[in-house]
């Protein structure tokens, strides 16, 4: 169960990290140059915005379960992912605090980043920081880049962590943006138990202004916040 | 006491040591020495007892990377598996983390024993119709939830039956924080529990079996320095008990040993001989094992923690018999009988001082403190008795036995100090030193300065109690700093006979704690109340789970219904299968797999007939404890229930401390001031040895200052062991100034010597106790070491300067120590004066006598009663036997034998000296014709003559030999005694043309024999044996000797020729022989050293003469110098004087 927790904990911040790492230039570049012109592309990018499909296989439930929803990123640190429509939960990331907010349930809870940084989160953030990264090396430094391919107009780099702890909740990771725009097409985590977590985004949009409200917590009155671990 | 009683005290002695020690147990537990009737010690004792588990051991491994951390651990503790000769178990990680399906029967549990309205709700929430919407309702969270918990939760749990209402608010149960009972957060460091095969009784069994785990752990591949920087480390009972004995066992051994080798060298620089040394160090070794051995038999198992009482016992101890050798070497005429004699009230007012002192930690109210002060007690007394009786005789074999005849003192004898000799001296007048003063001043403004900058505060934890930083303690502490456990919680034991009071119980503390948390005395607390059965819930639950039970197929096939499959279904059909198992047994029921026990076996605990559950509280961290705190320590009390925990267990013992330490100090005070009033017996030098005291504290209360020592409760009871044994060193330097007529210098370098000798040992002994593993002893040993040093130091080197200050501003000579007086003593017998016989009657009889009796007969007669008034005079005989020692490289039974002869040479000098006085002519001839020449040209010469010799042979009868060469004598004598004496032998001498000139201490008497021999007399005067007033020390026989500087004064002053004679009786008469002329040069002898050296060189012409004739060596005073006189204090501290 345990194991659990961490894998989707991992999937979720990965997800959204990994959504932050495209650009809208357009270069006519071969697989090589792929992953060079990923990372140069970051430079300029300061706010994106998409629609999200979740799809998750769980080991224990028959079917798929599919959501939808938005996803908003403020390079470096902040995001807002809704799911549901309307949401039924609300991730809402700070610089310090991570928020998770049930508005149906008039329920919140609490992580603090800080003390994440040496938590269970520990290695869900690095992947979000990986997933910004200044060069090959430093992306290099966490993963080990299994294979880089492209399918018409989509490019796919396929990730493994390269702690053997990380490794055990999640064998591999896959990233999959548009060669056109350098947007994000899709990340799909693997996890060691079968199960997966795969996001497909359409309607992108890249440094778009960004309201700061996005950010907060808009908790509805009676909200029980609740810090787990505490 | 007689020697069979004597035999059977030590055989019965030696017995109870030997029972003592074959019933020696060694206590390790630090809870023994705190008062036993305290709350928060019986607290400790039970959660010690019963939770603390003495057979777990905890591993900790510390890494960088998490997962090599996690991976190493797990190889340990698979590894330590294996050895299930030494391991029972061995956990890393939660029993639900390595099977899942375990936690469901806890949370059945929980369920089952909730009250009836929960479970009940249970049944409505999983009614027939609402399943399909509680079963979308999960599948909706699974969806869109992005709680990774609640995704991970709710694909095994579609009923959310994990979500118990009781554990809402018990997080130590949350199943997320299993993992973080083994690991901290970033995961690189992690605990692995190990539980021993068996019990571990015993610091042996600790340490063995340690040492077999550490062995199996250094086996495990992956492991060592360097490799992937992982450290192990090992906490929990067996890692303290193993440790804090080891430490313990090694710091006694230093201690001790250190102390001794402080000992033996301090001993070794005073005296340079081996045998005694080693005698000492013996013995000492003897009175710590029979110390320790009657300790045990009386005071039964010995904590560890009082076993610091040796090196104390060794500082004090060694005094004794320090002081024993000492009299020893200053008094070869006495024999070890009356040297003990001599010493033995010193020694025993001393150490009866000294027992008081330690006793007094009795009343402290710390158990461990009274073992430590009774044990060093016991050590006391044993070592006076030791080293009075068995100290000497080795050393000594000749001097064994008490000279024959001597009457056996009574026992009470001993307890009498003998009487002071008043030395005479007048008070000099000395100006009071400007440096002492301006030392004073700057002293006592550094103290004050630097206790307004830094008073040392007091510790109210219970951080004294504890032991220094152990590699175990380490580990704890890396657990609280890494695992996120709040340090030194509070615990709460709740105990009962039977579930229901001990939940009674529970319920008590819970209200009660809620109550403090409102009022913020406390931050939070855990209680098991949630786990602790109720039977009336569970009987009333009973008919809901079997419901749950008969519906299991029902929730099986709903579930499979709406998408899950059967994996997600284990969870909740062990659940059901756990209520029908709880729900048909009888109340109360308790959950019984591995993982339920594993968990309850830390708050539950079970011992016959009674139940026990502990509580975690949270105190305001880093806050002392507050009063409010210690009340509800006694609110839990009055309801059944212990809080306790070492911060309130040191705030509790200190303040039981502070309430005793008046009962403590206040009879050392009076002790100090009764000692001080009969040592002293005026107010100005009472007052002295007050501010002494007062400035010393000062001063050590600076010193804590600077170097951030606090009090503790532990070394509070320094302060009346620094003033029991500090209030001697202002007794020794103030008695000794009187002795000395307020010589500073003089009394600086024999009693401040001294001072610095013993009281080394005693800082020694009390600084050993610095290395004590224990906090608390440490410090008190520090405390003591420093305040006894800075008392001594300050004694030494400025209560001098102030006593000469006080005693020139008051003016006049203080009076003499009273008799009897505490602080001093003179432990040898007052000098005897010249025998009640010598006197003028007597004198008289023997003239006429000898007169008209044939000498053959009188001279019978008179050897007769020598021998008979030598054999019954014993003190008489041995004040002989001791003079002649020296001369007679101290073989006794050379000297007994000398002295027999002695007595009756006297004998027949008397008897020659009567038919002298008498007229009749003696038969004297001369050896050396030929420097009687030399005389008689000197004489010729106009120049006068001063004849010298000591107390040897007849002197008297040469003066005919004199006359008939033309040379009148003059004889310079003292006072006889008795009335009437000194006029009749001055007459009997004119009979023969001698003149006789008594002089004293009249300097004019000494003008007049000058003006004689300057008109050319012939002057004779004994060297030996002087008056005070004329003596020099000089050296006979390679011993000191006081010798008349007369001669030496005269030839300065008259320029007289000096020669020695000696008349000593032979066989047919008397042989008289002139010593060649002692020379000199008028103007050196100016100088008095020069003097006292001409005195010399005339001592060492006599000595082979003396030695020749040491049978007619007739002295019945004592003529080597008096022993110093011997301070008596309360520890025994002596030391010598000049």
């Amino acid at each position: 169960m345990k194991l659990m927790i961490r894998r989707n904990l991992m999937g979720l911040v990965l997800g959204l990290a990994i959504l932050v790492g495209h650009d809208r230039q357009v270069f006519a570049i071969d697989q090589t140059d792929l992953l060079g012109h990923w990372f140069a592309s970051q430079t300029n990018l300061q706010t994106w915005t998409a629609d999200a499909v979740q799809t998750r296989t769980i080991k224990t439930f028959n079917q798929p379960l599919i959501s939808t929803g938005r996803v908003f990123v403020a390079v470096p640190d902040r995001f807002r992912w809704e799911l549901g429509n309307p949401p039924q939960t609300i991730a809402i990331r700070q610089v310090d605090n991570l928020y998770l907010v049930y508005p149906r349930l008039k329920r919140a809870e609490k992580y603090s980043l800080d003390a994440a940084k040496a938590g269970p989160w520990k290695d869900a953030l690095a992947l979000l920081e990986a997933s910004f990264p200044a060069s090959r090396v430093q992306l290099e430094s966490r993963f080990d880049i299994l294979a880089v391919s492209q399918t018409n107009q989509v490019a796919q780099v396929t990730l493994q962590p390269k702690s053997a702890f990380a490794k055990k909740f999640m064998s591999e990771i896959q990233i999959g943006f548009r060669t056109g725009d350098f947007s994000p097409a899709f990340t799909e985590l693997k996890f060691s138990d079968g199960s997966t977590m795969r996001n497909d985004f359409s309607n992108s949009r890249t440094n778009t202004p960004l309201d700061a409200t996005l950010f907060e917590p808009d908790l509805p009155q009676g909200t029980t916040i609740v810090e787990p671990g505490k | 006491v007689s020697r069979i009683a004597q035999k059977v005290g030590w055989l019965l002695l030696a017995v109870a040591v030997v029972i003592g020690l074959l019933r020696l147990r060694i206590d390790v537990d630090v809870l023994n020495l705190l008062p036993p009737d305290q709350a928060g010690v019986q607290g400790l004792k039970l959660y010690q007892e019963h939770f603390s588990n003495a057979r777990e051991l905890i591993i900790t491994v510390r890494g960088t990377e998490a997962e090599v951390v996690e991976e190493f651990a797990a190889r340990i503790g698979r590894r330590l598996r294996l050895e299930t000769n030494l391991v029972s178990e061995a956990s890393w990680q939660a029993p639900w983390m390595e099977e899942p399906g375990l936690a469901a029967e806890i949370v059945a549990y929980l369920w089952f024993n909730s009250a009836p309205a929960q479970f009940g709700s249970l049944t409505n929430r999983l009614a027939t119709d609402a399943l399909p919407a509680v079963l979308a309702e999960t599948r909706e969270a699974l969806a869109s939830s992005l709680s990774p918990m609640d995704i991970a939760r709710r694909a095994f749990d579609p009923y959310d039956l994990l979500n118990v209402p009781a554990l809402t608010n018990f997080s130590g149960l949350g199943l997320d924080q299993g993992e973080s009972m083994f690991a901290s957060r970033d995961g690189a460091f992690r605990m692995i529990f190990v539980r021993s095969r068996g019990e571990l009784n015993g610091y042996r069994a600790c340490t063995a079996w340690l040492e077999s785990i550490r062995r199996v752990v250094d086996e495990v591949p992956g492991h060592g320095p360097g490799r992937d920087q992982i450290t192990v480390r090992y906490t929990g009972r067996p890692a303290f008990v193993a440790e804090i004995a080891g430490s313990m066992q090694q710091d006694l051994s230093l201690s001790i040993v250190g102390t001794a080798g402080i000992i033996a060298v301090l001993f070794w620089m005073t005296h340079r001989r081996w045998l005694p040394m080693l005698w000492l160090l013996a013995l000492l070794a003897l009175i710590l094992v029979a110390t320790t051995g009657i300790g045990s038999l009386i005071l039964g198992p010995i904590n560890v923690i009082s076993l610091g009482f040796a090196a104390v016992l060794l500082g004090l101890a060694v005094d004794y018999a320090v002081v024993h050798y000492q009299e020893a070497l200053s008094h070869p005429e006495l024999s070890v009988p009356e040297i003990r004699r001599a010493i033995a009230p010193s020694i025993l007012w001393a150490a009866i001082t000294t027992i008081a002192a330690f006793l007094v930690l009795n009343f402290a109210g710390l158990p461990g403190l009274a073992q430590l002060g009774s044990l060093v007690g016991i050590g006391v007394a044993l070592a006076a008795v030791v080293m009075v009786a068995a100290f000497l005789p080795p050393l000594f074999p000749l001097r064994r036995q008490a000279p024959v005849g001597a009457e056996r003192p009574k026992w009470w004898t001993f307890f009498l100090p003998p009487i002071p000799v008043d030395p005479g001296t007048s008070l000099r007048k000395t100006r009071p030193s400007r440096k002492a003063l301006g030392a004073t001043t700057l002293v006592l403004s550094v103290v004050i300065l630097t206790l307004v900058w830094r008073w040392p505060g007091l510790d109210r934890s219970g951080s004294a109690l504890r032991f220094q930083q152990t590699s175990a303690e380490t580990a704890l502490n890396e657990i609280t700093a890494s695992v996120g456990v709040p340090h030194d919680p509070l615990w709460v034991v709740a105990s009962g006979a039977n579930e229901a009071e001990v939940g009674r119980r529970l319920d008590a503390a819970e209200r009660l704690l809620q109550g403090a948390v409102e009022q913020k005395e406390i931050t939070g607390y855990l209680l098991p109340g949630i786990l602790w059965p109720k039977a009336e819930w569970q009987q009333a639950n009973q008919a809901v789970a079997q419901a749950m039970v008969q519906r299991a197929p029902e929730l099986r096939a709903a579930a499979l219904t709406a998408g899950f499959n059967t994996n997600a279904l284990l969870l909740t059909e062990e659940l059901i299968r756990s209520w029908d198992r709880l729900g048909a047994s009888s109340a109360p029921a308790w959950p019984t797999n591995r993982m339920s026990q594993w968990l309850l076996n830390r708050f539950v605990a079970r011992a016959t007939n009674q139940w026990f559950a502990l509580g975690l509280v949270y105190s305001n961290t880093n806050a002392p404890v507050s009063p409010g705190l210690l009340a509800l320590s006694e609110e839990f009390q009055r309801q059944g229930v212990s809080l306790s925990g070492w911060p309130l267990l040191g705030a509790a013992t200190l303040n039981s401390v502070k309430h005793r330490w008046a009962l403590v100090v206040l009879p050392m005070v009076i002790l100090v001031l009764v000692s001080l009033w009969l040592a002293f017996r005026r107010p100005a030098e009472v007052l002295l040895s007050c501010a002494t005291l007062l400035l010393s504290g000062l001063c050590l209360l600076a010193v804590m200052g600077v170097v951030g020592w606090t009090w503790n409760l532990l070394n509070l009871m320094a302060v009346p062991l620094i003033l029991g044994t500090g209030v001697d060193y202002g007794i020794f330097i103030q008695l000794g100034l009187r002795r000395q007529g307020g010589d500073v210098a003089a009394v600086r370098r024999s009693i401040g010597r001294a001072l610095l000798l013993c009281g080394g040992t005693a800082i020694a002994g009390f600084g050993a106790l610095a290395w004590s593993g224990n906090i608390g002893m440490a410090s008190l040993g520090r405390v003591c070491a420093v305040g006894i040093a800075l008392n001594m130091l300050i004694a030494i080197f400025l209560l001098p300067h102030w006593w000469t200050w006080t005693m020139n501003e008051g003016g006049g000579t203080p009076p003499l120590a009273a008799p009897g007086a505490s602080g001093i003593a003179q432990p040898m017998p007052t000098r005897p004066g010249p025998s009640a016989l010598y006197g003028a009657r007597l004198w008289r009889l023997g003239i006429l006598i000898s007169g008209g009796v044939p000498q053959a007969w009188i001279e019978s007669i008179a050897v007769l009663l020598a021998r008979v008034y030598a054999r019954v005079n014993r003190g008489r005989r041995e004040i002989v036997v001791g003079n002649l020692l020296p001369g007679l490289e101290g073989e006794r039974a050379v000297a007994e034998a000398m002295a027999r002869k002695l007595f009756a040479q006297f004998a027949r000098k008397l008897v020659a000296l009567w038919k002298y006085e008498s007229g009749l002519p003696p038969k004297v001839r001369v050896e050396n014709e030929n420097v009687l020449s030399e005389l008689q040209a000197a004489r010729d010469r106009g120049q006068g003559v001063l004849l010298v010799t000591p107390h040897l042979g007849n002197w008297e009868v040469g003066a005919p030999l004199l006359l008939e060469r033309g040379l009148r004598l003059l004889v310079l004598t003292q006072e006889e005694p008795g009335q009437g004496f000194t006029e009749l032998r001055s007459a009997s001498r004119s009979k023969w043309g001698v003149e006789t000139l008594v002089i004293g201490s009249d300097a004019f008497a000494f003008v007049e024999v000058i003006r004689r021999l300057q008109e050319g007399a012939v002057v004779a005067l004994l060297v030996d044996r002087p008056h005070a007033a004329s003596a020099v020390s000089v050296e006979l026989f390679g011993r000191p000797f006081e010798a008349s500087i007369a001669p030496a004064e005269l030839a300065r002053a008259s320029g007289c020729a000096v020669f020695g004679v000696t008349v000593v009786r032979t066989e047919d008469g008397h042989l008289a022989k002139i010593l060649t002329e002692f020379t000199y040069d008028r103007r050196v002898l100016g100088n008095r050293e020069e003097r006292r050296a001409f005195t010399q060189r005339i001592v060492r012409a006599f000595e082979p003469e003396i030695r020749d004739h040491l049978d007619q060596w007739f002295n019945f005073v004592p003529v080597w110098p008096q022993p110093e006189p011997v301070m008596k204090t309360s520890r025994g501290k002596l030391g010598p004087e000049k």
